[in-house]
């Protein structure tokens, strides 16, 4: 159940930071993102590559989802970043710049030699598309069911406007359009989608205005940049109280419907079927996950 | 050698200290207290006209009785801005003075320039709540005399109060006083905020000096220090600087880390139903723990609780938690920060008290008895929970015992806040340097992979065991810890003891021993 | 996780010789990181290892080891190595001395 997993908060850590990375894990974001395209200086790659790798066979991240940023396939760093990271059975790449099919499709069959090879079960690793081009954004529901692997669909928001040529603005209306294409293709997919990121740290109202705004239009999470951040994410994916009284309801009489064998049933007054069952138990699922 | 309460050995006498009593337990000496009288307080007569106004430092120490082997008390209030001990030992030194007791309620890194007295013999015992930086190293290689006694400020009280600790000149630098003695460091230029320690010095001293580098009209309001007391004033040029007490330690940090410390403490002590109407807490000064404040405060305006009391060192974020009507008073008997002086001056809520009213045990109703939670700081914890804030993981003294065991005895809720490694070294470890709090007054320890019990206390693991916390027992946490930084090396010691460690009822919880 | 060091199969395979070019470093000074500075030494004049930390007596001796294990993993017999350490824990310790070494060997940063 792949998209049953929590993703309200994917933690970015620079790959070449060891302070960082070995405290994480203790934030309590549901994912961290170890970095090795942006974050990382062009000669530090190597000193980034080797130290995740490490830090992968080493630490415990108290099961947060982990994934690698590795460098765009373009460059010549990707090969080497596959070749170190996926013997690490990190849960999975984050491929940054995912223009087409193609791309999902090179990344899938690199990862399954090098799975081969050392010989770990073929799909162990999963695939975060990251799209940040004006093309990836047109070809986005064909990125996410390229492969099995794909698991996340994600937009990068900063080098998306740079592609475009226009400025990143606090509302975002410029890439409003690409935010909707991509939920619509990651829904269409059945794979979940996160939000960018929210680069100004100090500025908390702005984040939980953004990340309300982002989870009306279906995201399942966003990237954050900074700790500080994780909880005020949370806090809006949260269901509140009275959310989470009817969903316990729901799941209840559907769980007593089952066992007496009835197929449909209503809950006052209004008949609940199977979508309705299954959105509560997600909003159970939302709500028992307090870190 | 016996064996103390916690299984240290502790010597039976030392030479020219006389017999050690061992740590019996938390509170097993003050209850088979009895018939005990507190110590006479020296009488002061003067004639009506005695002259009080000393021109200058010497003109001062000419007056005073001064002898070898004497002992001299001082008021760490300026922390690391002290102007006072330094000149004042030198003085003294130039007198050809030696052999004497340097009683300061702490040392601080800006005592460093005292290390040649001890070398020389000049101060040849130390009672301190704490030493840093040179000074400890020097202790800590056996550079003093005798061994050093570390104290708590409620044990310092104590100490006074029994007579244990006679102080033959109490020098008292205050930010205002007037020419009979009246004294105070809620204003002026130099102003510290409260004198809650020298006030103890005050009562006892056989001779007692004001320093102020601001002499008002007559009379100095308020009287923290008050002229009946007081048998010489001297005007300086300085007493400090207060720019220099509050460090960087008195604002909420926004270190990720230790703010994911505070929130799961926070968190903690709600789960233990601790924040409700009426409760009291104290918080260190810095890090983690004073951020702690930040989330009970957020807790308390969801809830909408009013708590009784802050108490302690008083930081801004405590006198603004007082002025927004989150607590009721604030009890202040060291400032942490000069920008509270403001507040103490004329805030009627803002109390300043004296240490034995803050925290001597022997007394009928010191103030930490009545804590609900008090949130504290830690070099080192053991799997037994005994605390060590005094000796550096290199095994060099580097701190201060403080209000830490006087707190965790007294409040109904302890809990230890720290990270978990500190530059690679685990903060949890089977064998501490040396223990100043006992693991019995110690209720939880948080840090940011994990929040430990105390088994001693069940009804706590009852609470907090369905709390969705990440609960771990404290051996597990350890070994998490250890499997993550590796095994350190312990420091190695001499046999020789350099220093003794008091528990606040005046028995023998530790000795510090010579690094090799 | 595995705890065993494994190595990217394309960092050490290949016709790859093990002999140290140039001067290279890795890591930093930052708190939890090691600063490790490699320079090539004479054939014969075997392995010296200056040490700097911030934890000298607790660690010093396990820095040591952690690195004459990646010196024995690449083969190298004669390295002349300066760590200056901050803290950093055993598996970041190993990163900087491997990523280092695999500068020197390889003269590139990819």
């Amino acid at each position: 159940m792949k998209q049953n997993k929590l993703r309200r908060t994917m933690l970015y850590i620079p790959g070449n930071n060891p302070n960082m990375i070995q405290n994480g894990g203790v934030y309590g974001a549901d994912g961290i993102m170890l970095d090795l395209e942006d974050a990382v200086a062009i000669s530090r790659k190597k000193d980034a590559r080797i130290l995740v790798r490490n830090m992968l066979q080493t630490m415990d991240f108290y099961g947060a989802e982990i994934t690698v940023r590795i460098n765009g396939l373009q460059t010549e760093f990707a090969l080497l970043d596959m070749e170190a990271i996926v013997p690490c059975k990190p849960d999975a790449l984050r491929i940054p710049k995912v223009e087409t099919m193609g791309d999902i499709q090179t990344a899938d069959q690199i990862i399954s030699k090098i799975e081969k090879k050392h010989k770990i079960p073929q799909g162990t690793v999963k695939i975060h598309a990251m799209v940040e081009t004006a093309l990836g954004v047109e070809n986005a529901f064909q990125i996410a069911q390229a492969s099995p692997r794909v698991v996340v669909l994600t937009i990068g928001g900063q080098d998306l406007t740079a592609d475009m040529g226009v400025k990143k603005t606090l509302n975002g209306q410029e890439i409003a359009y690409a935010r909707q294409r991509i939920v619509m293709a990651a829904k269409a997919a059945k794979v979940a989608a996160l939000d960018t990121i929210f680069a100004d740290v100090d500025d908390e109202a702005g984040l939980i205005k953004e990340t309300e705004m982002i989870k009306e239009l279906g995201f399942d999470g966003k990237a954050v940049i900074n700790p500080r951040q994780i909880n005020l994410v949370h806090t809006v994916f949260t269901p509140k109280a009275a959310e989470i009284e009817k969903a316990t309801r729901i799941v209840k009489a559907f769980k007593k419907a089952q066992k007496d064998g009835i197929g449909v049933f209503a809950i006052d007054g209004k008949m609940i079927d199977a979508p309705v069952v299954a959105r509560a138990q997600r909003v159970l699922d939302l709500a028992g996950e307090k870190k | 050698m016996t064996k103390n309460a916690i299984n240290i050995e502790i010597p039976k006498e030392i030479k020219g200290f006389g017999k050690l009593a061992p740590f019996k337990g938390a509170w097993k000496t003050i209850e088979a207290l009895k018939n005990m009288s507190k110590t006479p307080a020296p009488i002061h007569a003067k004639t009506k006209d005695h002259q009080k106004l000393c021109k200058n430092i010497q003109t001062c120490l000419d007056k005073l009785d001064l002898k070898d082997g004497m002992t001299i008390s001082f008021h760490h209030h300026f922390r690391g801005g002290d102007e006072t001990v330094a000149p004042i030992i030198a003085e003294l030194a130039k007198r050809g003075l030696k052999d004497l007791t340097l009683a300061s309620s702490s040392l601080t890194s800006a005592h460093e320039c005292i290390v040649p007295y001890l070398e020389k013999g000049i101060v040849t015992r130390i009672w301190t709540s704490g030493a840093r930086g040179k000074l400890g190293k020097a202790i800590s290689e056996g550079k003093l005399a005798h061994p050093a006694i570390f104290h708590s400020h409620g044990g310092r009280a104590r100490a006074i109060e029994t007579g244990k600790l006679k102080i033959d000149v109490a020098f008292i630098a205050a930010s205002a006083a007037d020419q009979e003695g009246n004294a105070t460091g809620s204003f002026g230029a130099s102003a510290c905020g409260a004198l809650g320690y020298a006030k103890m010095d005050a009562e006892y001293a056989r001779q007692v000096v004001v320093l102020t580098d601001n002499l008002v009209d007559f009379p100095c309001l308020p009287q923290s220090i008050s002229q009946h007391n007081v048998d010489y004033v001297v005007p300086v040029k300085r007493i400090g600087d207060p720019q220099k007490i509050a460090g960087d330690t008195t604002r909420i940090t926004t270190n990720p880390m230790d703010l994911k410390i505070a929130e799961l403490a926070a968190k903690a002590i709600d789960a233990t139903g601790t924040i409700k109407e009426n409760f009291s807490m104290q918080t260190g000064a810095g890090g983690a723990s004073l951020a702690v404040a930040k989330y009970i405060k957020e807790i308390m305006q969801t809830r909408e609780i009013k708590g009784s009391f802050v108490l302690g060192g008083i930081t801004s974020t405590m006198v603004d938690l007082i002025n927004q009507g989150f607590f009721r008073a604030a009890f202040d008997v060291q400032s942490f920060d000069a920008a509270v002086t403001g507040s103490l001056y004329s805030n009627p809520k803002h109390v300043e008290i004296s240490a034995t009213q803050y925290a001597n045990p022997f007394n009928a109703g010191c103030m930490v008895n009545k804590l609900d939670v008090v949130i504290l700081a830690a070099l080192e914890i053991d799997t037994n929970f005994n605390v060590n804030v005094l000796v550096g993981s290199d095994g060099y003294i580097r701190g201060a015992s403080g209000g830490h065991s006087d707190t965790s005895a007294g409040a109904n809720l302890t809990v230890v806040v720290a990270p978990s490694i500190r530059g690679r070294i685990p903060i949890i470890k089977e064998k501490i340097a040396c223990v100043v709090t006992p693991g019995s007054t110690v209720d939880l320890l948080v840090t940011e992979r994990g929040i430990c019990v105390n088994p001693a206390r069940p009804d706590l693991i009852k609470k907090l065991k369905h709390s969705g916390l990440p609960i771990k027992n404290i051996q597990d946490l350890c070994q998490e810890v250890e499997n993550i930084c590796g095994k350190p090396k312990l420091p190695v010691f001499d046999d020789k003891i350099v220093a003794l460690i008091e528990y606040r009822d005046g028995t023998i919880l530790d000795v510090i021993k010579k690094i090799k | 996780m595995s705890n065993t060091l494994t190595f990217a199969a394309e960092e050490v395979d290949g016709e790859l010789s093990m002999k140290l070019k140039k001067t290279t470093q890795s890591g930093s000074l930052e708190s939890s990181d090691i600063l490790i500075t490699v320079t090539p030494a004479k054939p014969g004049a075997g392995r010296k290892i200056d040490l700097e930390s911030v934890v000298l007596n607790a660690y010093g001796k396990s820095i040591k080891k952690d690195i004459v294990e990646i010196l024995d993993k690449l083969d190298i017999k004669d390295v002349y190595i300066n760590a200056n350490d901050r803290g950093a824990i055993s598996s970041t310790i190993k990163a900087r001395t491997e990523a280092a070494l695999l500068k020197s060997i390889k003269d590139l940063n990819i």
